[in-house]
């Protein structure tokens, strides 16, 4: 059973500190969210975690089964196990799925071991189905020219073929409508197993609603400022986060300016505003 | 049907073996033909009334090219008929200097891919001039791949002109390691012709490369792409030039083009240079250039998923290659194309 420690997390981009102090511990069989208003760093700490050359870590420390995940490079953190689903996968055209897809699952093997090609076939094709995707989807490039929902459907198709012992998923549920919603829900939920550990990032609760979580974080500031189980969630749900910052005396919970955050605060509340509707 | 040469350029004797419909020209002579369709005929000449005609060219290694090319044939296509099968054309030149000369003429409403192969080694100097006629309704589609040695020098020069309803696609891989200039010319001569020229280029070591693409729409309603894609390693120069060229009055046309090209080290050059000449107010035209380092954002993308930086790398720089794609349906160029790449860019 894999356990990712994280403690006492700094991490700055371009010399402004943007996690301050962020510590939490995922062990297999677990599933866990951190919520919290845009621009508090929840992102920042998913790319941090897989280990996006932009952020650099100056204090505080990442483990996966002991192991010192700081030293690693990115892909030697996949191949121990951690997968992040991205809030805004890159397309890379010329690349198709399929090739990608044997690609990174060989490179998981002992070198000069390949995976059986029949056995990917069948596997990619069933995470295709599932997943309600083009039945095309191996042979075109990836995520080129997809749509939002596209994308982020062929993130858990990744997570389903890579099968990860820690996934993060970041925002998988922005730009998604509520039939792609209750897709990505289900094939989330079919991978749980005692062996997986899970943490979703997330602005609303809604795809909490499809992927049951057992513990609820609430970032502000650069950290984890509140713990707690659904009764948290649904708390927010209902009286969102000022509550939180009254109750310890934040005043501005952001720590990413604005301009930084790339047009997400308009993708998210554009979501929730339709679905208020 | 090889003669035996120690010289002879790497993998392409397994190549043609494990091909159908080819023909094979080496040093100006037809060595090996299997074809045996009844719609193509080949003859052993240059139409110099239809290149006088259709194809002046104010190069003079062109011009001179024309009136006294060592060798020349001519493929015609009769109307009406399209060739199911591709042609697979291969031009090796060994331990000799050349100039060749090929026309293709495309029927009224014929059809033919036609995939050709230029090979020679190590210090040849290559000239080569195609000539190619898209009849009215026609359609050509022209793969050309060049893989010359590293001391060869080169000159290669396609130009296609493409009459009323006509298609042309063509697409070029510059995949040799000498120094060499590659010309792409078409010329949209009726209403509603198409033009199409996708390029891919691939510079290593201290070679040069110049890469120009032209697409002059010469009628009304024409319609023209150039992309050009590039990957220049080592201490290597390549130049892409790409000209859309709408003349005056050729109203409702359009003229696109977009460049990109990836650099690898840091004494490797790539320019691109997208022209657009419009003579006419009502067209529609654009283009792009996008060149640079490989994409972080892509490689750590890759990399997230567990793939070396060298696979990740690998997979972008094969991702190139992607004009070719109709190309590479086929498994044994597929594999043929991507090995030159590994050599060219390990």
């Amino acid at each position: 059973m894999a356990v990712l420690k994280i403690e006492n997390l700094h991490a700055k981009v371009e010399n402004q500190e943007i996690l301050k102090g962020v510590s939490l511990e995922i062990k297999g069989g677990e599933t866990h969210a951190i919520m919290g208003p845009n621009g508090t760093g929840k992102s920042t700490l998913a790319s941090v975690i897989m280990g996006h050359p932009r952020y650099e870590v100056t204090a505080g420390t990442i483990t996966l089964d002991g192991a010192d995940v700081l030293e690693m490079e990115t892909d030697e953190r996949a191949r121990a196990g951690l997968f992040l689903a991205m809030q805004a996968p890159q397309e890379v055209p010329g690349v198709t799925n399929s090739d990608f897809i044997k690609t990174a699952m060989n490179a998981r093997l002992d070198e000069g071991e390949n995976v059986s090609l029949f056995k990917f076939i069948k596997e990619l094709d069933t995470a295709v189905a599932k997943l309600k995707m083009r039945e095309d989807l191996p042979h075109r490039y990836l995520n080129d020219g997809f749509s939002g929902g596209e994308k982020k459907r062929n993130e858990i198709l990744q997570m389903r073929m890579l099968k990860p012992a820690i996934a993060i998923l970041d925002e998988i549920d922005s730009g998604l409508d509520i039939d792609a919603l209750k897709i990505v829900g289900e094939n989330v939920t079919e991978m749980k197993n005692p062996d997986l550990g899970m943490l979703l990032i997330t602005h609303y609760s809604r795809i909490l609603d499809y992927i049951a979580a057992d513990h609820v974080h609430v970032m502000m500031k650069g950290r984890i400022v509140k713990s707690g189980s659904t009764d948290l969630m649904h708390k927010i749900d209902q009286d969102g986060y000022d509550w939180i910052k009254e109750e310890l005396g934040i005043e501005d919970e952001r720590v990413v300016p604005e301009e930084n955050e790339e047009g997400i605060l308009l993708g998210s509340c554009a979501t929730r505003e339709a679905l208020e509707k | 049907m090889q003669t035996e040469s120690v010289k002879l350029p790497r993998l392409i004797t397994p190549l043609i073996d494990a091909l159908t419909n080819v023909v094979v020209i080496e040093n100006g002579a037809i060595v090996k033909n299997t074809l045996s369709e009844t719609a193509l005929t080949i003859t052993n000449d240059m139409p110099q009334s239809l290149i006088d005609s259709l194809f002046q060219s104010d190069n003079p290694v062109v011009q001179h090219n024309q009136k006294a090319a060592e060798a020349a044939y001519t493929f015609k296509i009769t109307a009406n008929r399209t060739l199911e099968a591709p042609i697979n054309l291969f031009i090796i030149q060994k331990d000799r200097n050349m100039s060749q000369n090929l026309t293709f003429i495309v029927g009224e409403h014929a059809g033919v891919t036609v995939n050709e192969y230029i090979y020679g080694n190590d210090g040849s100097t290559v000239d080569y001039v195609s000539q190619a006629v898209v009849e009215a309704a026609g359609k050509l589609d022209y793969h050309g791949i060049v893989n010359l040695d590293a001391a060869s020098i080169s000159s290669i020069n396609r130009m296609v002109s493409v009459k009323q309803d006509g298609k042309a696609f063509i697409k070029t891989a510059q995949m040799g390691n000498g120094n060499t200039q590659q010309d792409t010319r078409i010329d949209l001569l009726g209403p509603l012709a198409i033009g199409e020229i996708k390029t891919v280029a691939l510079s290593s070591a201290k070679q040069e490369v110049l890469i120009r693409s032209i697409i002059e729409h010469k009628a009304k309603h024409t319609e023209g792409l150039i992309e050009q894609y590039g990957v220049a390693a080592d201490e290597s120069f390549l130049m892409f030039e790409g000209v859309g060229k709408i003349h005056k009055g050729m109203s409702k046309s359009i003229a696109k083009q977009h460049n990109k090209g990836v650099v690898l080290g840091e004494k490797a050059r790539l320019d691109a240079n997208p022209l657009l000449l419009i003579d006419e107010y009502d067209v529609e035209a654009g283009h792009g250039a996008a060149i640079g380092q490989i994409d972080e954002e892509q490689l750590y993308y890759l990399m997230s998923r567990g793939l070396s930086e060298k696979d990740a790398q690998r997979l972008i720089i094969n991702g190139y290659l992607h004009p070719l794609e109709k190309l590479l349906e086929n498994d044994i160029v597929k594999k043929h194309i991507e090995s030159l790449l590994e050599n060219k860019t390990a």
